[in-house]
């Protein structure tokens, strides 16, 4: 980059890739979600963090869930 | 949120309907601040009578994330009762129908446990 040479954490960090769930380079494949990047083990569902496929989740406080999860939470409160 | 959140009542209720319900989780072991393991820890989960289990849940995680940094699948784990002896399994049944009020001292707890059987000829298996 620019001719300067970079430690390989910054060199990502500039890079913008950087896995935002263990903070390490990702070099090889990357999931973008939610605006970061993960690495595909790192991409977990926040309540039973079994790995989510993209494009199969669901998204609640910037948090990622698997279908099932989502469901069991936060399903229509039930009044009656 | 309404302009009244955060005033108390005498009687301890927030103004805008909320209290606070504990939570004790169980089988952790996480850290403390003097650096000990403990195995169960204590949160008050902010909540109103017309709150669903599921997001009873979901802030009581959120805020073991935020407190503990806790790295732990949930899915086994459900609300127990003890006093009223049932388990708060519907996930979209509002607190009040199941008549859960503030003195209630509720355990979040994996629902799968150890149990030793006696078996016919007399050997324990566990």
């Amino acid at each position: 980059t620019d001719g300067q040479p970079y430690c390989e954490v910054h060199y990502h960090l500039l890079r913008g890739s950087l896995c935002s769930g263990c903070q390490k380079p990702i070099t090889g494949r990357c999931i973008t979600a939610m605006g970061k990047k993960f690495h595909p083990e790192h991409f977990v569902c926040a309540f039973c963090l079994k790995q989510l496929n993209k494009g199969t989740f669901k998204e609640q406080n910037e948090k990622p869930y698997c279908h099932q999860c989502f469901a069991k939470l936060f399903a229509a409160p039930n009044m009656g | 949120m309404s302009a009244l959140s955060g005033v108390r009542m005498a009687d301890g209720r927030y103004a805008d309907g909320s209290w606070e319900l504990k939570i004790k989780v169980t089988d952790m072991a996480i850290k403390n601040e003097h650096g000990e393991t403990i195995k169960n820890v204590d949160i008050p989960v902010l909540v109103t009578t017309e709150l669903h289990v599921g997001g009873v849940i979901a802030k009581l995680v959120d805020s073991l994330k935020s407190k503990y940094d806790v790295q732990k699948s949930w899915s086994d784990y459900e609300l127990w009762w003890p006093k009223a002896c049932k388990w708060l399994d519907k996930m979209g049944q509002v607190l009040g129908k199941y008549e859960v009020q503030a003195d209630a001292q509720l355990e979040y707890t994996p629902k799968h446990k150890i149990v030793k059987v006696q078996l016919p000829d007399l050997q324990y298996a566990n």
